[in-house]
């Protein structure tokens, strides 16, 4: 069975199976539960130029078919990401893509030149999506002049494959997914958390710290899909479908509505084995139904 | 670390607490130390880390407290035995080996599994326990006579009337011993704190409890600032210094 997957400028992965960017940290701790071998890839948690301590606890909570989180993308900046993560990541037989944030476009534009700096990576997810931060993040992901400004930016600075990350935040995701492809991007990844609020009645006090959050997990599955659907359509650079993946059906529909790629996201906190076994699935039901390559399920939705 | 299946052997209940007595044949599941958790399907959509009472790696048993509180832990309360349950684990780092010195175990109602798992395993006459709860209802009874402890109510329903800190002071007047010993708690952050504040010259570890989404150090949803910079109560902890979580020189985290 082939199971490769083009996402475009070197970027093939063995399979179309990714670990989504905050929900895996650099990987490591998943060794535990499979052969990290299986993945396609992983994307590594946001990394900045400078490290980033996050925000106030709590920042997680669980609600009514999902969750909502409000990390503010702690972490312990390029430098420590290249010298000490980047080698135990580069131990291991998958695609690492990195996701970049930045404050602003120079916060952007500083870390992926100090990336391009190192080997051993092999492409970039450019968060302008994340909801729990001031500045950067969904800024761009909300501003279509602003996401094309970026994208171009970093297209000008980088070889690698550049992925965008996209917000379901807005009205028209169609706009904003014709604004990286015309800027330069080479695949566009979709959807982060959506905004997202829990409070509780007895304290009356919000459950998350700093009052919203991103919502994600099973709820946010159709969203997901019918936004992954309609930019898939609308833009010819492969498209990676994101949000509310917890089995092989739901990896199949966003593959299906025509993503080239998933990533798990989520389910990797309450079913730390999902992202090996998916892989697994993923080969055995194509495999049953009489599929020959992935590439003949990618997009094969009839309407 | 692992993701294995617990089968339910066996429940006992106490108001609104029971003892849940799982199988498993996990080696690394029963290689477990006390101050360690699980993270355990609870028919919500996140695991909820509940820490071990006690294991005994010839039968293959491994027993939790659950106090019943929100949906997730109401579902375990109301298990059956038969039942098969998700498990992540063992998550967390343990409380150090007191290398035979003397060590107070305070255990502040559902803190009790790690004080009560510690009981089990250090060396008789090292170390004296005091349970403490609001009332009758919140002290469970874990302890045989043999075990040295002492137990604390608010309400003075059972044991002494009055705190944790009174228990410690009770079993300092009688065995100068203690008075400087480790002392290691486990219990609500009031609690906690009080202790601290009541004994600052103690060398205190204190195993934290924090809302997790996956316990396995991914998430970054149960982070504590300590003095070393940030880290993860699920696996950087959740035992910490007290002096390390600037709670002995008044230090919020």
């Amino acid at each position: 069975m082939d199971m490769k997957t083009d996402l475009g400028r070197g970027l093939l992965l063995k399979n179309p199976v990714m670990l989504a960017s905050g929900t895996a940290a650099f990987g490591m701790e998943f060794e535990d539960f499979y052969p990290l071998e299986k993945l396609g890839a992983l994307v590594t948690k946001g990394v900045s130029i400078d490290p980033i301590e996050g925000n106030p606890t709590p920042r997680i909570v669980e609600t009514s078919g999902g969750m909502i989180n409000s990390i503010g993308l702690q972490n312990p900046g390029a430098r420590v990401f290249v010298e000490e993560l980047l080698p135990q990541i580069r131990k291991h037989d998958f695609a690492c893509v990195v996701n970049v944030f930045g404050y602003s476009d120079e916060g952007y534009k500083k870390v992926v030149e100090f990336l391009e700096r190192s080997e051993g990576i092999d492409g970039y997810e450019v968060n302008i999506s994340c909801p729990n931060v001031k500045h950067g993040g969904i800024q761009y992901g909300t501003n279509p002049e602003m996401t094309h400004r970026l994208v171009r930016e970093l297209r000008s600075r980088t070889n690698r494959h550049l992925m965008v990350k996209l917000s379901p935040n807005v009205t028209d995701i169609m706009e904003f997914a014709t604004a990286c492809e015309e800027a330069g991007a080479d695949s566009i990844s979709l959807v982060n958390t959506l905004l997202g609020m829990a409070v509780d009645i007895e304290t009356r006090r919000p459950k998350i710290a700093r009052v919203v959050g991103g919502y994600s997990g099973p709820s946010i599955k159709p969203v997901a899909l019918r936004m992954v659907y309609q930019v898939a359509k609308c833009v010819s650079i492969p498209v990676i479908g994101i949000g509310g993946i917890q089995s092989v059906k739901d990896a199949l529909e966003f593959l299906l509505v025509g993503a080239t790629a998933i990533q798990v996201g989520t389910a990797n906190f309450y079913d730390p084995g999902i992202g090996g076994r998916l892989a697994d699935e993923l080969i055995q039901w194509l495999n049953r139904h009489g599929i020959d390559s992935l590439d003949d399920w990618i997009g094969s939705l009839e309407v | 670390m692992k993701q294995l299946k617990l089968f339910l052997k066996d429940k006992k209940t106490w108001f609104d607490t029971a003892i849940l007595e799982f199988l498993t044949e996990e080696k690394k599941a029963l290689a477990v130390k006390p101050g360690m958790f699980f993270m355990l399907e609870a028919e919500t959509l996140l695991k909820k880390p509940i820490s071990v009472l006690d294991v005994d790696s010839r039968s293959g048993s491994l027993k939790f407290l659950i106090r019943r509180i929100g949906k997730g832990t109401s579902f375990l309360y109301d298990l059956k035995p038969g039942a098969e349950l998700t498990a992540i684990g063992p998550s967390g780092n343990a409380f150090p080996d007191p290398e035979g010195r003397p060590v107070l175990l305070a255990g502040g109602g559902s803190g009790i599994p790690p004080m009560f798992f510690l009981s089990r395993i250090l060396p008789k006459k090292t170390f004296h326990v005091v349970y403490g709860g609001q009332g009758k209802a919140d002290i469970v009874p874990l302890f045989g006579k043999s075990i040295p402890h002492r137990i604390t109510t608010d309400d003075g329903s059972l044991g002494l009337k009055g705190t944790v800190v009174k228990g410690i002071r009770k079993i300092m007047k009688d065995d100068p011993q203690f008075c400087k010993a480790l002392l290691f708690s486990c219990g609500p952050e009031p609690m906690v704190k009080a202790l601290t504040h009541a004994f600052p010259e103690l060398n205190h570890y204190t195993s934290l409890e924090r809302y997790m989404g996956c316990g396995f150090g991914v998430c970054l949803g149960c982070v504590v600032k300590t003095v070393n910079g940030i880290k993860r109560v699920c696996v950087d902890g959740p035992v910490f210094n007290t002096k390390d979580l600037g709670w002995n020189h008044g230090h919020e985290d």
